[in-house]
């Protein structure tokens, strides 16, 4: 019972912790490097321990939003199965974005209180 | 607000259809041919639509910094508004008093739209831009 109760609160907390992050993810799979959406999903995987398992009709949409926002760059190349294959690559914004982000953002998970937690547990 | 090349062929081809509605109003209020009226008024409604629609869709968000459905919403307001004035000047069954009532009208779903949109980025909301 009090386990469960437990389970629901950290279940509550990392829902809301993770909505936004997704983005980051994104950013972070494509930084450097140009990725279909298919390899952008394993990217975001891997680097999220699985945590964040998108669909890849979410990914499109996301990914087209930051297209129209100028953050990602996007070509198409032909495929020998199928439609075009989509690629996508962070813009010099997108890049900026990412970088601004991660100091304001994430680096606060640098502090030794924090860090004292990640290896304790 | 910089106007698209999409959001310029909207404004002439809403300048030329609003020209053409109030001039068919004005003809068919004076014949008092009612039936008319429900006809072009559906016509240039569908005008507005469909070009709005058309030129819109092709329009690169992309390559505009602001919120083009606001831009083309603009477009349509002032359109209107400018070529109802001038109707009310060229043609007699067409009053200065229908002109402010459109004009309310009009500026109201403006103000609602932008209202609506102030806090997206290109018409995006950032719930929607940031998931």
């Amino acid at each position: 019972m009090k386990q469960s109760y437990e389970k629901k609160l950290l279940s509550d907390w990392e829902d809301i912790f993770r909505q936004g992050l997704l983005t980051f993810w994104i950013f972070v799979a494509l930084k450097d490097r140009e990725l279909n959406v298919s390899s952008i999903k394993k990217a975001v995987e891997r680097l999220t321990a699985k945590s964040y398992s998108a669909a890849e009709q979410s990914l499109y949409r996301v990914l087209r939003k930051h297209y129209d926002l100028e953050l990602v760059n996007m070509r198409e190349v032909s495929s020998n199965v199928g439609p075009n294959l989509k690629l996508y690559s962070l813009s010099d914004l997108g890049e900026h974005l990412l970088k601004e982000f991660t100091v304001r953002n994430v680096s606060l998970f640098n502090q030794p209180k924090v860090q004292q937690l990640i290896k304790k547990g | 607000m910089k106007l698209t090349k999409n959001a310029k062929i909207f404004g002439i081809i809403g300048v030329a259809s609003s020209l053409t509605f109030f001039y068919l109003l004005d003809k068919a209020i004076t014949d008092k041919s009612w039936s008319t009226i429900w006809i072009i008024a559906i016509i240039y409604g569908l005008v507005w639509f469909v070009s709005g629609l058309l030129l819109g869709r092709a329009d690169d968000v992309r390559k505009h910094r602001g919120n083009l459905s606001l831009l083309y919403h603009a477009v349509s307001t002032v359109v209107t508004l400018g070529v109802a004035a001038l109707a009310v000047v060229l043609w007699d069954s067409i009053s200065a008093t229908d002109w402010l009532w459109v004009s309310v009208a009009m500026l109201v779903g403006f103000a609602a739209h932008w209202l609506g949109t102030r806090g997206d980025t290109k018409g995006i909301e950032k719930k929607e831009a940031f998931k």
